[in-house]
């Protein structure tokens, strides 16, 4: 496995607010892994899955990552609270590609962390 | 030029009683008009809106998800008269791309200082179709008092009693809280106004009763501090959200006039209970406010919890079931998970089950929605507990001589309506 980035990747949210999430990518035999993390409260703008489809687009961009190619996947943290709902959690993202290249219909599947690279 | 606002009409909770209370959004935008605007406002909640009466542009303004499909609607009809509709407000941000389809222009973020460039883009024929200044905020000590003069007054009226003014001393959120979207509209930092300014505006407020609507007051000590210290000598009684919990800052409040809190009690702890105690010891009333469906509850939690709402003796309580709103991490989860089955915004009213439950179906976690309405209230009514709040205000205005009357002109008036009031003839 091959890390091509692992730190704070600024994006652009809703309506273009600057926004900010964890995000590591690494590649394995041609297929490039992405995980973006949820930062919560150091996350000033969109949260990631607020705007998915435009962040894997972003992420796709910057890191010139070709067509089919990518495993997208959007992680929730570990925040160390007793709530539930903000338990860690990893969800595998399939899109869409339309003919202008954009990514469109997110469709979400809960994965394990152990799921991440297969 | 004529500008009219509007604000539209939404299904109220059946389970709760209704009190109109005038809007603070719409009110907050018109102070940041240009001066050769002359705005006027309807609430359609209370008044029927006129399609007919003059108006050069329409402002459509909207704080719920409950009330878009009627703005949408109302937009449509104007529209289709040749008139030029932009909205702006809470839901317009939330709901910004299906509402473009229905608006000559949106208006995303915050107003003051923005709306020069809008009304001379009207003037012009130049209008956009998106005025996108979120996260661009204006300095906060701009914020100016807020058009109350705009409120027809004798409709937020029930039976001569005033409803409470609604006012803002801050703006933002440092919290981002599961089913809350004020820190994608306000951003997550907390801005407090200075306290003269907001003295300056609660001044000019001729309401003793104020509800002060910021998420949390509990942000900022020293400025929370300074403020009650400032807020004292006005001597308003207010509602708000909840305040620090600090002996000196309750003691403070509820010197500077704290009537009761809004506080969320999400389970059945000790801290929840010593917490609603501590307000109570200082004089603060507490109104719960209950959110029904979270994952981790099951159906004999929620009973549970209702039991302790008792136990702790909250002044009021009122149930919501979760609703996943655009723009929260509850939508996002929900979404994710493929939970939400209904998206018909008309529903999103926090009485309707719009999405799956973990741990019962949605049939059953609206069953306990009732129940809880039902349990609460069954010894004594919603309005018996109101009516002793309202005393205790009462009280403590006229210790204070600054109780006003209800008024007698309005004594058989409710929120504009006629009311027949049932007075038995005894001698």
């Amino acid at each position: 496995m091959r890390e091509i980035f692992n730190g704070n990747f600024d994006f652009k949210g809703d309506w273009g607010i600057p926004s900010v999430c964890g995000l590591r990518v690494s590649e394995k035999n041609g297929i490039y892994y992405a995980i973006a993390t949820e930062l919560y409260k150091n996350n000033p703008g969109s949260t990631i899955t607020d705007v998915t489809c435009s962040l894997a687009q972003q992420v796709r961009n910057k890191f010139s990552i070709p067509s089919g190619k990518m495993v997208y996947i959007e992680h929730n943290p570990e925040t160390k609270t007793k709530l539930s709902f903000y338990a860690e959690e990893y969800f595998r993202v399939d899109f869409s590609e339309e003919p202008n290249g954009n990514l469109s219909n997110p469709v979400y599947t809960k994965i394990t962390e152990e799921e991440l690279f297969v | 030029m004529d500008f009219r606002i509007i604000y539209p009409k939404w299904r109220k909770l059946e389970e709760q009683n209704t009190f109109n209370l005038p809007p603070h959004g719409p009110v907050v935008m018109a102070a940041a008009l240009p001066e050769y605007v002359v705005p006027r406002f309807t609430d359609e909640n209370l008044e029927e809106v006129n399609f007919d009466e003059q108006a050069d542009f329409i402002g459509i303004s909207m704080m719920l998800t409950t009330q878009v499909k009627r703005g949408w609607e109302i937009a449509d009809r104007f529209r289709a008269m040749g008139k030029k509709v932009i909205f702006g407000g809470i839901s317009t941000m939330l709901h910004a791309e299906e509402t473009m389809e229905h608006a000559d222009a949106i208006f995303l973020g915050e107003a003051e200082g923005k709306m020069d460039e809008v009304f001379n883009d009207y003037k012009n024929g130049v209008l956009k179709k998106v005025y996108n200044y979120m996260y661009d905020f204006p300095d906060i000590a701009s914020i100016g008092p807020a058009r109350r003069d705009l409120l027809n007054r004798d409709l937020y009226n029930h039976k001569g009693v005033q409803m409470v003014d609604l006012f803002h001393a801050s703006r933002g959120c440092r919290f981002a809280c599961y089913p809350c979207a004020v820190s994608y509209l306000g951003g997550r930092k907390f801005r407090p106004r200075p306290v003269s300014k907001v003295v300056e505006e609660l001044e000019t407020i001729e309401n003793n009763r104020i509800f002060i609507v910021d998420n949390s007051l509990a942000q900022n000590y020293e400025w929370e501090e300074e403020l009650f210290k400032a807020m004292a000598p006005l001597k308003k009684k207010w509602i708000s959200h909840p305040i620090e919990d600090d002996p000196k800052l309750l003691d403070l409040a509820q010197k500077a006039g704290a009537w009761y809190v809004y506080q969320a009690v999400f389970d059945t702890s000790d801290y929840i209970k010593e917490r609603i105690k501590r307000y109570h010891d200082y004089g603060i009333g507490v109104e719960g406010t209950i959110l029904l469906g979270l994952d981790d509850q099951s159906e004999d939690d929620i009973k549970r919890l209702i039991d302790f709402l008792l136990e702790i003796n909250l002044d009021l309580a009122e149930f919501t079931v979760l609703t996943p709103f655009p723009h929260t991490k509850a939508y996002n989860d929900l979404y994710r998970q493929g939970r939400i089955f209904d998206t018909d915004w008309n529903n999103y009213n926090a009485g309707n089950v719009v999405y799956t439950p973990k741990q019962m179906s949605p049939d059953k976690l609206h069953e306990l929605y009732l129940y809880a309405w039902n349990s609460f209230y069954k010894e004594e009514s919603q309005e018996q507990k109101m009516f002793k709040l309202f005393t205790q205000v009462m009280l403590r205005e006229m210790e204070d001589k600054t109780y006003v009357p209800r008024r007698r002109d309005l004594v058989n008036k409710s929120f504009g309506k006629d009311v027949v009031r049932n007075v038995q003839q005894v001698f």
